[in-house]
């Protein structure tokens, strides 16, 4: 490990040097500045549903059994730190902050780096530009967790004190730290060894490459071996990014490789030559075209649709569900999680059969209920549980928030949901469990104390609007909960609690999205028994159908249909009528306000 | 360990030290007429002479706690504490254990609960007895979940100090899932584990070796499940299961396995070779949980008329029933229900024999064979000469399901979810005799707050001699060989 290794092809006077050293100071100042401040706006403003994201992934709990998970394995002292980053996340603007803080800092260490390998000038600024933004491109992943930008900023600062250093002690120290630093950051420190033989090899240095495989090999040895419980697999690869995360995971190999390669890159780089006349303003203008690129990439990256879902969640999870109803109904998200979001606010507000058609039911009941697959990976299907605990079948809830701890460890949602459904079905005791956790947390610990005092005075379980509504809505004797037929737990639901309204209107809604009118109109006895003032818009569009095709039905004298919707009918017919019999696209013709029926759901919707 | 002191615990358990000794004098004293409330409840207990220290929390009101430990020998020590964890020096511990012999332990409490109020308690009691429990228990440590795992655990622990080691770690065996750890007459050089997944398979110690078998021979419709092991150490009977589990919308009965169809092998582990527990009733039974009578004579286990809708897991009840076996022609003879539960309207499961041979715990409770979700399952104590049976003691209004005896016969540990309806923790009680069972405790931990936090729960507790040789890294690289399958025997 020899300091620095000037190129000698083109030897720099020393007031080039001078010149030129200032060149790499500025240019690094505005390239760290234009990092930061491109980060800032970037996850402060649009990717911001990043922190939202990963703050709901994790829960970081501030007791030494929480610690010891990650203590006793490689690289769990970065993802320890990169959760403790994290637990601020339900802040944008804290969570932008620290992203484009480290971004930054990363550019500037792997400038130094550069700048460390070769004298040149004309390249480091680049590199160093081309590190930081792949970086800021791939955290808008958001699977892509902070650690991992911790832990790339680690590997570059112990490579560049490997490189920085002379002399024989600091030669030794930088082999002797190594089992520590793979201790700590796992295989980035594997990272840091591709770095670190790159270097060498590109030099023709063998000696320390072969003392540093040796000394990784016997690590990886001795972790497999008698410290660390963990399959080889885990030891290569933990805590590295996922390349399950990925849509095209060889990107990630290609973006691993750039780090691995970096000092190798930045050597090789040192011997291309650039027209003096160009010279001066290369590093500059080959880093402003990297963030153009980088802003560009970011433009094409960003999809709106994806920010107005995580607000549509982010508002769910607050019980926010005018805002839910409102954010979707006024940008109709085609995804079947925004659309199963909407009808649980639906649900919630009373609103399910009144406004179902408002929004758009793309995938008929496939957005009444997530139905429960042991295969799918449980982050995928944990939203199921909301609509199990909004109907009222609580053990179901708690079944689905039981399994997703068990698989995906706390976090703020699922440890929420274990205790509620815990307090609703009066088992105190186990609530008191995850109360404990969501205790010793930062941002809940507020929430858990709510929750503790119900502990004590379970009337205000009773008298708590949330609660106290879910103690009402719970089944009153037993029945086998049908895990892949939602259909038939609410019907079932629905008839062990007669008074549930939730799971009538559910049933309701299930049905006329099936398209089963007749059933829909079946069952008027059971929506006259549950006193309605009026009926839900919806079910009398439903009625008026069943009334046109079949004349008039006995129950349905027992209703009176509003003028509104009868009007509303007349209109709709009108305009269908000319429609008959004519190629129009599905629907277009149909004014905006009669879209919101069910009958454009009957007539127009697969 | 499965959990470390907190910092104001470590504060504490030092501060015990520094203080021990300091008298306290109380004037204007409350005497409180009953026993202070300590967790675990530690209260009337019987406990081996070489059990861990009996840490424990108080759970009164009070600024600052005193305590008086009395021995029957004389002993006594004075400690306060301030936030009433009470956790007792290894050594010392032993050390008034040992001289105190057979007698008890009298724990005194007086809570300082403000400037003018100061409360005293009855003393606390806890009784030693003169049998020594073994000093190993080994139990599998896992969320009490339905259908999904991910890190699962066999632990073995010493029950005479704090120490754990991981047995079997499913983070070497990528995750597959571990289940029905079984030992051959507590002999910690002889046991078996199933893996299910892709590095399935039943794994034996052998030797100073771990081999893996595929138990399920062509002729098997199901794979074997339950195990027990024969006195002699090398046939194990299997029930051969297919089981289904469901959920249910009441938050009484929230969980039930059930058998669909169930029947019993036997398993020569010298030859890799399984057989059919033959049954030449015609009625079609279901059979599952097998044990060993100590003399290897008897096979008992646990059968059920099969039912028209097999879901219907309130209608099935499971007797208890026995079969002669006779080792020389390796045949069984015929059935004999030993306790009728149908007429009662009952279910059997988990029928265990004392190692003397006189006594079998079973659990009783209303339907089915799996009793760690029913609330009223009981543990009943079986008199195998006279056949009469009778509900323990040791009971409480939550489960109590899976036990073991040591191999003294003296102790029975037992898991049981009294503490808080979900999860079980390990109970031990002493059995002197059918008449004179003690009072159970939890197994003890270092940090006597783990059981209130700890949201796992400890399965199939099972009592060792000693300390198992093997460890997770030795069940990996069994894995990595192919697992032998099993052939059927007197296949041509």
């Amino acid at each position: 490990m020899k300091k620095r290794n000037p190129d000698k092809k083109q030897p720099v006077g020393k007031e080039d040097a001078k010149f030129l050293s200032n060149i790499g100071r500025t240019g690094i100042y505005i390239l760290t500045v234009s990092v930061f401040i491109l980060s800032l706006i970037c996850f402060g403003l649009f990717f911001n549903y990043v922190f939202f994201y990963q703050e709901k992934q994790s829960l970081f709990v501030y007791s030494y059994d929480y610690l010891s998970r990650f203590v006793s394995k490689p690289g769990g002292m970065l993802e320890y730190a990169g959760n403790f980053i994290a637990q601020g996340f339900f802040s944008n603007l804290y969570g932008a902050i620290v992203v484009s803080v480290f971004l930054a800092a990363i550019a500037l260490v792997y400038y130094r780096i550069a700048a460390v390998l070769t004298n040149r000038y004309l390249f480091p600024l680049l590199l160093a530009a081309i590190a930081a933004c792949l970086l800021i491109l791939i955290q808008t992943n958001i699977n892509y967790q902070i650690h991992n930008s911790l832990g790339f900023l680690a590997v570059g600062l112990y490579f560049l004190f490997a490189i920085s250093q002379d002399g024989r002690n600091a030669r030794i120290s930088v082999f002797v730290f190594f089992p520590f630093f793979y201790y700590l950051t796992g295989a980035f420190a594997l990272i840091f060894l591709g770095m670190f033989i790159s270097y060498h090899l590109f030099r023709k240095e063998f000696r320390d490459t072969i003392i540093i495989l040796l000394i990784a090999g016997v690590s990886l040895v001795i972790f497999k071996r008698i410290i660390s419980l963990q399959p080889w697999l885990n030891l290569f690869y933990d805590p590295l990014p996922g390349k399950d995360y990925f849509i095209r995971p060889w990107l990630l190999w290609l973006f691993l490789l750039f780090f691995v390669l970096y000092p190798a890159l930045v050597s090789a780089a040192g011997n291309l030559k650039v027209k003096s006349e160009f010279a001066a303003l290369f590093p500059l203008v080959s880093s402003g075209i990297v963030i153009l690129l980088t802003v560009f990439m970011l433009s094409r990256i960003y999809k709106h649709d994806n920010a107005v879902l995580f607000n549509i969640e982010r508002m769910f999870f607050s019980a926010d569900w005018n805002g839910v109803i409102r954010l979707q109904e006024k940008h109709r998200l085609r995804s079947p999680v925004a659309q199963y979001y909407y009808n649980i606010a639906l649900s919630e507000k009373g609103l399910l059969c009144d406004r179902l058609f408002f929004g758009p039911q793309d995938y008929g009941t496939g957005s009444i209920s997530i139905p429960w697959n042991s295969q799918i990976s449980m982050t995928k299907i944990f939203r199921g549980v909301y609509f199990y605990y909004s109907i009222g079948l609580i053990n179901e809830a708690h079944r689905w928030a039981f399994e997703s701890m068990v698989v995906q460890g706390f976090h703020p949602e699922n440890i929420k949901m274990l205790i509620k459904t815990n307090l609703i079905n009066g088992h105190y005791k186990i609530a008191a469990k995850y109360i404990y956790v969501l205790k010793k947390t930062f941002h809940y610990r507020k929430l858990a104390k709510e929750f503790e005092k119900m502990l004590s005075d379970p009337e205000l379980i009773k008298s708590d609007p949330e609660l106290g509504e879910k103690i009402r809505l719970k089944p009153n004797d037993d029945f086998i909960i049908r895990i892949r037929n939602p259909k038939m737990n609410i019907i079932s639901l629905s008839e062990s609690n007669p008074h549930n309204k939730k799971a009538f209107e559910y049933k309701m809604a299930w049905r006329m999205l099936e398209k089963d009118v007749e059933d829909v109109v079946g069952d008027l006895s059971t929506l006259i028994g549950l006193n309605y003032s009026r009926i839900p818009r919806h079910i009398e569009e439903a009625l008026l159908i069943y009334r046109m095709v079949f004349g008039q039905f006995a129950d349905l004298n027992l209703v009176t249909i509003s003028s509104d919707t009868e009007a509303r009918f007349s209109r709709y017919r009108s305009v269908l009528g000319p429609m008959s019999g004519k190629k129009y696209p599905a629907g277009t013709a149909i004014p905006g306000e009669l879209r919101n029926t069910y009958w454009y759901y009957l007539d127009f919707k697969k | 360990m499965i959990k470390a002191l907190t910092g104001s615990q470590l504060a504490l358990f030092f501060g015990l030290f520094l203080t021990a000794g300091c008298t306290t004098d109380f004037e204007g004293i409350d005497e409180i007429d009953r026993e202070p409330v300590i967790e675990p409840d530690y209260s009337g207990v019987t406990i081996p002479p070489n059990i861990a220290p009996m840490n424990f929390i108080i759970r009164e009101d009070g600024k600052s706690f005193s305590l008086s430990v009395k021995s029957s020998n004389g002993y006594v020590k004075k400690v306060r504490t301030s936030k009433g964890v009470v956790r007792f020096p290894l050594h010392k511990w032993k050390k008034m254990l040992k001289d105190t012999g057979r007698g008890e332990i009298s724990i005194e409490i007086t809570a300082v609960v403000n400037a003018t109020e100061i409360r005293h308690y009855r003393p606390i009691k806890i009784f030693i007895a003169n049998d020594p429990v073994d000093p190993w228990l080994c139990y599998r440590l896992l969320y009490p979940g339905y259908e999904a795992y991910k890190q699962l655990e066999i632990i073995q622990r010493c029950t005479e100090n704090f120490r754990e080691k991981p047995l079997v770690d499913n983070r070497l065996l990528k995750t597959n899932c571990i289940n029905c750890h079984s030992f051959s007459g507590n002999n910690p050089d002889r046991l078996m584990v199933h893996v299910r997944g892709s590095l399935g398979g039943t794994y034996f110690t052998e030797g100073k070796r771990i081999v893996r078998r595929d138990l399920k021979a062509d002729e098997m419709e199901y794979g074997a499940v339950y195990p027990a092991w024969h006195p002699g150490g090398t046939i194990v009977a299997f029930s051969s299961n297919s089981i289904v589990q469901s959920f249910h919308a009441s938050q009484v009965y929230n969980i039930e396995v059930t058998d669909l169809a169930s029947s019993l092998v036997v398993y020569d582990a010298e030859n890799n070779e399984m057989s059919p527990v033959t049954e030449t009733d015609s009625v079609p039974y279901l059979e599952t949980f097998p044990e060993w009578s100590p003399d290897g004579r008897f096979l008992y286990y646990c059968r059920a008329r099969q039912t028209a809708d097999s879901y219907a897991s309130d209608e099935t009840k499971y007797d208890l029933v026995r079969k002669p076996f006779d080792m020389s022609s390796f045949s069984f003879g015929k059935a004999e229900v030993v306790f009728d539960a149908c007429a009662i309207g009952k279910s059997v499961s988990f029928p265990r024999v004392s190692p003397d041979g006189k006594y079998l715990v079973f659990t009783l409770h209303n339907s089915g064979n799996f009793s760690i979700w029913h609330k009223e399952a009981d543990l009943y104590l079986l008199d195998i000469q006279t056949g009469k049976a009778e509900r323990m003691s040791v009971n409480s209004e939550f489960t109590e399901s899976y036990h073991s005896w040591s191999s003294n016969g003296k102790w029975l540990v037992f898991s049981s979810k009294r503490d808080d309806g979900l999860t079980a923790r390990p109970y031990i009680a002493w059995f002197a005799s059918a008449d004179s069972v003690g009072k159970p405790f939890a197994l003890p931990q270092k940090d006597p707050a783990l059981y209130g936090h700890l949201i796992k729960t400890f399965n199939r507790p099972e009592f060792v001699k000693g300390r198992i040789r093997f460890g997770p890294r030795d069940f990996e690289r069994a894995s990595g060989r192919k697992a032998l399958k099993a052939g059927w025997r007197g296949r041509k």
